[in-house]
């Protein structure tokens, strides 16, 4: 059941930003779109990351490398926010 | 049509690259070679790890023949415990009592924890097992005969003669794989087969305070290869092994991981025990199924050789800093034992995995061991003994088994803390296959990254003991 929910936010997710693309008319290159799908995919990554390490009885490694992989989720997405979606609308 | 500019890759160039590459590499890893290396990847075995077996002849330790000699066993730190007065004398004054700790209910020394250790040792040590689990006589389960009023004894497999797998059809291959899987049925975690390597074997057996029959206590003994048709003892306690008996199973119990986890205190001393009993009853097991076969088999706890060179001959790990054999799957956290027989196998060859290069840029099991045993430092590896009860002539981290057994006696249980910090020491997840798959690339600068991630992430710290009760992970035999 959780893993069809994690599929379900997961291809959501995908679907919101395909939509967000052509609602604002956005011009992205194909290594624009291979940017967007390996950060989304890592921001992916870092939160399997996190559940399973918790899921191991290991908070204190959940935090330290959710911590981490969290922190360059974010500048990625700030990065890619501010050199690829707002320089294409 | 806008032009393609110069150097710019295009989206059917960058497609074919990437696809090129997503099916080489698995072909290449898993049935590539580096160099005359057999590259292997085996989820179920190794865990994340690529394996590299070496091309045959090319043994993973350095023997210095010239130096080597085939261990006594006298000079183990067990048997010095029966004759060795300055030991004996340096332990009784730092010994720690059991009685004491538990009517002061010392946080993992409660009556529960010492209940709960001993109580995992009830295979290991009854049933006349003792001393082949810890080191000495072979009896019990452990026994050079088959055991009399077992099932398999009384069935009539005599009157068939010895199997003949050949013409039933079965390959070498084949009976391999069946031993393997009986082997692992019965309860071992892993198993693999050596051919018979003397050198491992002890010079003299001598049987330690661990028995089930006191008047063998101190009974020093050779052991000896010669034409035979089946192991026994002669009259003066010599151990005679058919030089028929050529190959070894080895095989490795996974301890428990939380229990580990609480070392020093009672549950990592049950994991231990509970090792140590599933250790006898498979081994025993095993000896009566390859005799039911027809053939002879000698199974073997701590006793008669040296499990852990055994152990990598058969490829199931390497040696570590710790002075343990490292699996891929478990680390350190395992038990071993083996059983010699004259059932014709197929050898499997001995692995690496990078544990010799990680252990060089680690130390955590030296930083963190209670009683100073293990070197520090790199470089360290010598052939050199560091005391009487480390055999010189192998290149490694020789242990202090004087130290270490200390603290196991001021500790009132044994203690296994080398095998809690290992950073092998991790489940069997795929984050950890991904870290697993990074070590054995071999280099130094990512170890050390990963080592202080682990410190970072708090790995290898004791688990407090009343949350090891509350946790629902076991051993599973397939797991």
């Amino acid at each position: 059941m959780l893993n069809m929910i994690i599929g379900a936010v997961v291809i959501g997710v995908f679907w919101f930003v395909v939509n967000y693309v052509r609602g604002k008319n956005l011009q992205l290159t194909w290594w624009q779109w291979l940017l967007t799908i390996l950060g989304l995919a890592f921001a992916g990554f870092t939160l399997a990351t996190v559940t399973t390490l918790a899921g191991e009885y290991s908070p204190k490694a959940a935090l330290v490398l959710g911590g981490m992989l969290g922190l360059i989720t974010v500048i990625w997405g700030v990065l890619m926010a501010r050199f690829v979606f707002l320089r294409a609308s | 049509m806008t032009k393609k500019k110069k150097n710019e890759i295009s989206r059917r160039d960058f497609l074919k690259m990437t696809s090129l590459a997503s099916v080489s590499l698995p072909v290449a890893t898993v049935l590539g070679k580096i160099g005359n290396d057999e590259i292997v990847f085996s989820p179920e075995e190794y865990s994340g790890f690529l394996i590299r077996r070496p091309a045959k002849g090319a043994p993973p330790y350095q023997v210095d023949d010239s130096v080597y000699k085939r261990f006594d066993q006298k000079n183990d730190v067990f048997s010095r415990n029966v004759w060795d007065e300055k030991v004996i004398a340096d332990e009784q004054a730092i010994a720690g009592n059991p009685v004491e700790m538990m009517q002061k209910q010392t946080p993992g020394k409660s009556r529960v924890d010492f209940a709960f250790y001993t109580a995992a040792w009830t295979v290991a040590t009854s049933l006349g097992s003792q001393s082949g689990a810890i080191g000495g006589v072979h009896a019990g389960l452990y026994d050079v005969a088959p055991l009399a009023g077992t099932m398999a004894a009384g069935y009539p497999f005599g009157m068939l003669g010895p199997w003949n797998p050949g013409a039933e059809g079965y390959s070498p291959e084949e009976v391999t794989t069946i031993i393997k899987k009986a082997a692992k049925l019965y309860g071992a975690s892993l198993a693999g087969i050596a051919t018979v390597d003397e050198r491992w074997f002890y010079d003299k057996a001598y049987q330690g305070p661990y028995t089930n029959n006191p008047e063998t206590i101190g009974r020093h003994a050779p052991i000896v290869f010669e034409e035979a048709d089946a192991p026994k003892y002669l009259e003066d306690g010599t151990l005679v092994i058919p030089k028929s008996m050529k190959y070894v199973i080895a095989m490795a119990f996974e301890m428990d991981e939380d229990g580990i986890a609480t070392s020093l205190a009672g549950p990592a001393s049950a994991a231990v025990g509970n090792g140590y009993s599933r250790m006898s009853f498979t081994a025993g097991s095993l000896a009566e199924f390859i005799r039911a076969l027809g053939y002879n088999a000698l199974p073997c706890g701590n006793n008669t050789a040296l499990s852990i060179p055994i152990a990598v001959d058969a490829g199931l790990g390497e040696l570590g800093r710790n002075g343990m054999l490292i699996t891929p799957k478990y680390g350190p956290r395992v038990r071993l034992a083996k059983v010699v027989t004259d059932l014709p196998l197929v050898p499997d060859a001995p692995i690496s995995f990078g544990v010799t290069e990680f252990c060089e840029n680690c130390g955590k099991c030296a930083d963190n061991c209670p009683g100073g045993a293990i070197l520090k430092g790199q470089n360290a590896r010598t052939y050199e003994p560091v005391n009487l009860s480390t055999n010189p002539g192998v290149y490694k981290w020789p242990v202090d088994c004087v130290k270490c057994h200390q603290v196991w006696t001021q500790n009132g249980m044994d203690c296994s803390v080398c095998i809690r910090t290992c950073p092998f020491n991790k489940p069997d997840a795929w984050l950890h296959s991904a870290t697993r798959a990074l070590i054995a690339g071999n280099s130094g600068t990512l170890d050390q990254l990963m080592v202080k991630l682990d410190d970072a992430s708090g790995y290898g710290t004791q688990l407090d003991t009343q949350e090891f009760w509350k946790r629902d992970r076991y051993v599973h035999v397939k797991s």
